[in-house]
């Protein structure tokens, strides 16, 4: 795997991997992405961690750095907020380009930042209830309800960390610092 | 060697607390025999003038219970800070404000227009209101101001440790006694009781449905509650997935659902916003998707008083804290 800072061996690099993805939706032509980067100066995600960027994801993409794409953070930081397709001047579909990302990643084994403490969890049950992938169950432990992730189904949405009322999921994607730059980027 | 020194106040309170130390029945005999109390005004005969006397941290710790609504609570609940080593926020209402925090849905004057002139059993033709001051011929009195926002204790004074509940279950207080006797308390700020949510107790959840969905909103007189049955699974507005554990589920064995009196589990600030989120995240879930917007408001419209049903013990606590003031 190519390391940062190391050079890109282009021996490793999955040249297909960028029409893999177009394949997959026809909207998602990155090829058309020069690295201008006006997407990464808008995002706010961006704007609280610096070393994620929407730009180099782009890059990693064109270039077939197929592991490094799918194993980055940002695709499952990134908010869906929209700022870096509606300002992108090559009208790249960014929002399908993270989507299928996702799919791709979920698929692989790189699967979302979410936990579940089981300390916390008192088997509520509102996460269960909630999760749109069917990706939380129950099982049992010392006869109580505890909910568990099902990691291959996690999209990462987010829906069960704002709906556990005992704050036992965390979904490192949405912290509070996250939430108030997205208010704060479509206000500047 | 000398006894350690214990003191009981009372602030913006029912009483129920002060009962809540009667329930520990003869535990209390044992309790009175470890300690000496100081200061107790609903049972013993001390006044101000006797804490004022003691030396700053001469008592152990002083349980204070109630929210600080008038100048006059303020004023002792600093002095007992002063004078007590450590100070212990007993019950709902001096750990989140509680039932008088709903007050700051409103203001003093909202409040004393409708106490003391609308009404129904109130005769006042002249429309008297309290005063900080009344001239009488010979003199003048007066009365500590009243509030327009309700604090908890902990927007007042520096606060140890937090025994919740409405009130704090004797089991609770017995602990919280002896960890304080025996020195073995934990980290200063935590609530001594568990930190899990209600449901990991609950009676009733072995019969809680894997997935839930409220179909329509009920109020606990709409439905013939079945004793085994998960509340929420009818429809009733529980607060069990959102309030701390340790309460003896005496609510839910009584057949009524959790209202949410021992405060948000750890990690969690905000009880009523977590309420709602909680209620919209499983209201509705069957078809959903087929539903207009009208549907949906329709649905929601069902919940009387949210702000009530969801803020009834910790709205002084929120961030929210107040209605905004005009």
């Amino acid at each position: 795997m190519t390391v940062r800072g190391q050079p890109i061996r282009v021996s490793e690099l999955d040249t297909n991997f960028k029409r893999e993805i177009i394949a997959r939706e026809a909207d998602c032509d990155i090829t058309a992405c020069f690295s201008c980067a006006t997407c990464t100066s808008g995002c706010p995600i961006h704007e609280v961690y610096p070393q994620l960027d929407p730009r180099k994801i782009a890059r990693m993409v064109n270039l077939g750095m197929r592991e490094r794409a799918l194993s980055s953070s940002y695709i499952w930081y990134c908010s869906d907020c929209w700022l870096c397709e509606k300002r992108c001047p090559q009208n790249v579909k960014f929002s399908s380009v993270w989507d299928v990302l996702k799919d791709i990643a979920t698929k692989e084994g790189y699967p979302p930042p979410v936990s579940i403490d089981e300390d916390m969890c008192s088997g509520c049950g509102i996460c269960v209830a909630s999760c749109p992938y069917a990706a939380i169950e129950f099982r049992r432990q010392n006869g109580k309800r505890l909910a568990h992730l099902v990691t291959a189904l996690c999209r990462g949405c987010g829906v069960c960390g704002a709906a556990c009322p005992s704050a036992a999921i965390s979904v490192n994607l949405f912290e509070d610092q996250q939430l108030f730059s997205q208010i704060e980027a479509p206000v500047a | 060697m000398a006894k350690p020194k214990v003191a009981f106040y009372w602030c913006a309170s029912c009483g129920g607390c002060e009962e809540a130390v009667v329930d520990l029945n003869e535990d209390l005999l044992k309790v009175a025999d470890a300690v000496e109390i100081v200061f107790w005004p609903v049972a013993l005969d001390f006044k101000r003038k006797d804490v004022a006397a003691l030396r700053d941290g001469e008592i152990a710790v002083s349980f204070i219970n109630g929210a600080v609504r008038t100048e006059e609570q303020e004023e002792m609940v600093e002095l007992l800070r002063k004078k007590s080593g450590l100070v212990v926020a007993f019950g709902s209402c001096a750990h989140l404000g509680g039932i008088p925090g709903l007050g700051n849905f409103w203001t003093r004057d909202t409040i004393f227009q409708r106490v003391y002139k609308e009404v129904p059993s109130v005769e006042n033709p002249e429309g008297i209101v309290p005063q900080e001051k009344t001239g009488i011929g010979i003199g003048e009195l007066t009365l500590p101001e009243f509030y327009d926002t309700v604090k908890t204790l902990d927007q007042t004074i520096p606060v140890d440790y937090y025994l919740p509940g409405c009130p704090p279950p004797p089991d609770l207080i017995m602990n919280a006694v002896n960890a304080i006797l025996t020195g073995k308390l934990p980290e200063k700020g935590a609530v001594l009781a568990p930190d899990k949510a209600l449901c990991d107790t609950c009676p009733r959840a072995e019969r809680k449905p894997d997935k839930l969905s409220i179909k329509e909103i009920k109020r606990p007189y709409e439905v013939k509650l079945d004793p085994e049955k998960c509340f929420l699974e009818d429809g009733v507005i529980c607060l069990g997935p959102v309030t701390r554990s340790g309460c003896g589920e005496t609510c839910i064995r009584a057949n009524m659902p959790c209202r949410g009196c021992m405060g948000p589990v750890k990690g969690v600030i905000d009880q009523g916003a977590k309420g709602l989120s909680m209620i919209a995240s499983v209201l509705g879930l069957e078809g959903e998707d087929k539903m207009a917007e009208e549907d949906i408001k329709e649905l929601i419209d069902r919940l009387v008083d949210p702000a009530g049903t969801f803020y009834r013990f910790s709205l002084a606590a929120s961030p929210l804290a107040r209605r905004r003031m005009e």
